[in-house]
């Protein structure tokens, strides 16, 4: 079957109206962001569901609809737990981060190693996770190879040029406007992911109909292959290929747990307006994340029977649309595709240009350059956007052969940002004891752990990341038993991660205990 | 024969724990006080 779009009169239109509305969002966002800080966090600017769309956009990348559809095609109804497993991690975290924007906002931050260093007053602990944050060029390249082979397929567009494609349309609209176009444009592309998401369930429930109801359907794909039906539960031993064993589902959703301090995703929550609103953001978010993530993939279980043939599993969402589905609507669902990619990518985008401008230039080599804050803030907007063309042209290089394993390839960054950023900003939010010692060591330890597991046991990055995240929190707060430091109650207020209330608080109950 | 205790049970209860456990969270961070701008606590 042929996946070529390019006699289909509606793609035409949706891309040409997809790439107006981003354009357009980054001209608006240009004239929204009036400094560096505005251009790097628009800070208090954005209702409620606008951030529970952002968030929910950025976590859910194209993986949503290829990789998941594609593994729910391959390995059937056990990938349920993963589905129903990352959005539950992610919503969770974020609901216990509770007031964590707040505290960006009160501190003054840009970026998540700025919060870091601040946090444990240490700049070895601010490298250590602007490093991390630079390891995201794993991930946003793999984002740039998702459009261009979607691109290939459906335009019959050679690979390298979708590539420069997909770097020059993020680039476009983020180098203009920053986070504010990072905030309009997600929340546009959140809402086509959910419609797309939904239009998705009713093709998944149609083709049930259509197989003669639920028993009917699981009664043939057992047919087909048992281990592929409803009736899999935790049963499958293979914990790093299969979705059904008890261990894995455990690892999706710790795994999720760090995904969800992910620079792009962890530093949207500083734009919601006002903190009041933040129940409903959670609350929202945890709605149409599951929707996405659930509804983008059941395509792929019916497939098993609809389309048993089908070469490349990761294109089975998009095979399933333009065999089933009016033009039309086939064009409108590729552009939900494109929309869940694109939203991922301009978050990582933005994350780290600011690492580079933030801490590279601003932090580190401003004051010991001597320059005014005045210079120093005019520079940083220049940094920033040559920073991003930087991370463009690099992001290219690295998969102008397209890899291997593409969601393989995803994990290596994402597993190095869980592996060092997720524990620290968990301990540091949650157990106050946690010192920078300590932190430094167990991201150490955790950094080596990760690599032996996915590099000398082959073990996912799912998987490895699933197992550093609770290891990584486990060992800050052992560790810091051992390794003290002198961070003070007092330095917290001062920095700004304490509020007068949370301080006084806190006295208070010293007071009581001596 | 087919097995009966499957997906169907499963998928539902899960889904039912996914928006009690995050809704239980927001409710005990908003009886905490986590959500209150400090403006409002003076």
């Amino acid at each position: 079957m042929s996946f070529n779009m390019s006699g289909n009169p509606w793609i035409y239109i949706f891309i040409v109206l997809f790439l107006a509305a981003l354009l357009a969002i980054g001209f608006i966002a240009s004239k929204k962001a009036k400094s560096a800080d505005d251009y790097a966090m628009a800070r208090n600017s954005y209702p409620w569901f606008t951030i529970s769309f952002v968030i929910m956009a950025s976590a859910a990348s194209g993986v949503s609809f290829l990789g998941n559809g594609g593994m729910c095609y391959s390995f059937g109804w056990p990938v349920l737990w993963y589905l129903i497993g990352y959005p539950f991690g992610e919503w969770l975290t974020i609901s216990l981060m509770g007031g964590y924007g707040t505290r960006l906002n009160r501190m003054g931050v840009r970026s998540l190693s700025e919060y870091g260093g601040k946090r444990f007053n240490s700049r070895a602990i601010r490298l250590m996770m602007a490093v991390g944050t630079m390891a995201m060029l794993f991930s946003l390249s793999s984002q740039f190879t998702s459009v261009a082979t979607l691109l290939e397929i459906i335009f019959e567009l050679r690979y390298v040029f979708g590539l420069m494609i997909a770097a020059a349309l993020v680039m476009a609209y983020i180098t203009m406007g920053g986070a504010h176009a990072d905030m309009m444009a997600n929340t546009m592309q959140g809402t086509v992911m959910v419609i797309a998401a939904i239009c998705c369930m009713g093709l998944f429930f149609q083709k049930i109909g259509e197989f003669g109801g639920f028993t009917a359907f699981a009664q043939q794909v057992y047919d087909v292959n048992p281990a592929l039906a409803p009736s899999t539960v935790f049963t499958d031993p293979n914990l790093t290929k299969q979705y059904a064993n008890s261990a894995m589902v455990f690892f999706i959703v710790t795994s999720h747990c760090g995904y969800a301090f992910m620079p792009f995703i962890s530093l949207r929550l500083a734009a919601l307006d006002k903190l009041e609103n933040m129940p409903k953001t959670l609350i929202f978010g945890a709605l149409i994340g599951l929707i996405c993530a659930v509804g983008s993939a059941l395509p792929g279980l019916v497939a098993i029977l609809d389309m048993p043939d089908l070469v490349r599993p990761d294109w089975v969402i998009p095979a399933m649309f333009i065999k089933n589905l009016p033009d039309w609507l086939a064009a409108f669902l590729i552009i939900g595709i494109f929309c869940a990619i694109i939203s991922t990518a301009s978050g990582m985008f933005l994350g780290m240009a600011q690492a580079i401008g933030n801490d590279v230039y601003r932090l580190t080599l401003a004051p010991k350059l001597g320059h005014s804050p005045e210079k120093t803030e005019s520079i940083t907007k220049i940094v920033v956007r040559v920073a991003l063309l930087g991370v463009a042209i690099v992001g290219i290089l690295m998969v102008a052969t397209p890899p291997a394993y593409l969601s393989l390839f995803g994990w290596i960054g994402n597993g190095i940002n869980v592996s060092i950023l997720a524990p620290v900003l968990i301990a540091s939010l949650l157990y106050r004891k946690s010192s920078n010692k300590a932190v430094i060591l167990s991201v150490i330890i955790n950094v080596a752990v990760y690599a032996y597991l996915y590099i000398g046991q082959k073990w996912t990055g799912i998987v490895a990341s699933g197992l550093c995240t609770p290891l990584g929190i486990i060992l800050v707060v052992v560790l810091s038993q051992f390794f003290k430091d002198d961070i003070t109650d007092e330095y917290l207020l001062e920095c700004g991660f304490y509020s007068k209330k949370e301080y006084d608080k806190r006295q208070k109950q010293a007071m009581q205990k001596a | 024969m087919y097995p009966t205790w499957t997906w169907y049970y499963i998928a539902p209860i899960f889904i039912v724990v996914h928006f009690v456990v995050i809704g239980i969270v927001v409710a005990w961070k908003t009886k905490s006080g986590t959500f209150k701008s400090e403006d409002q606590d003076d």
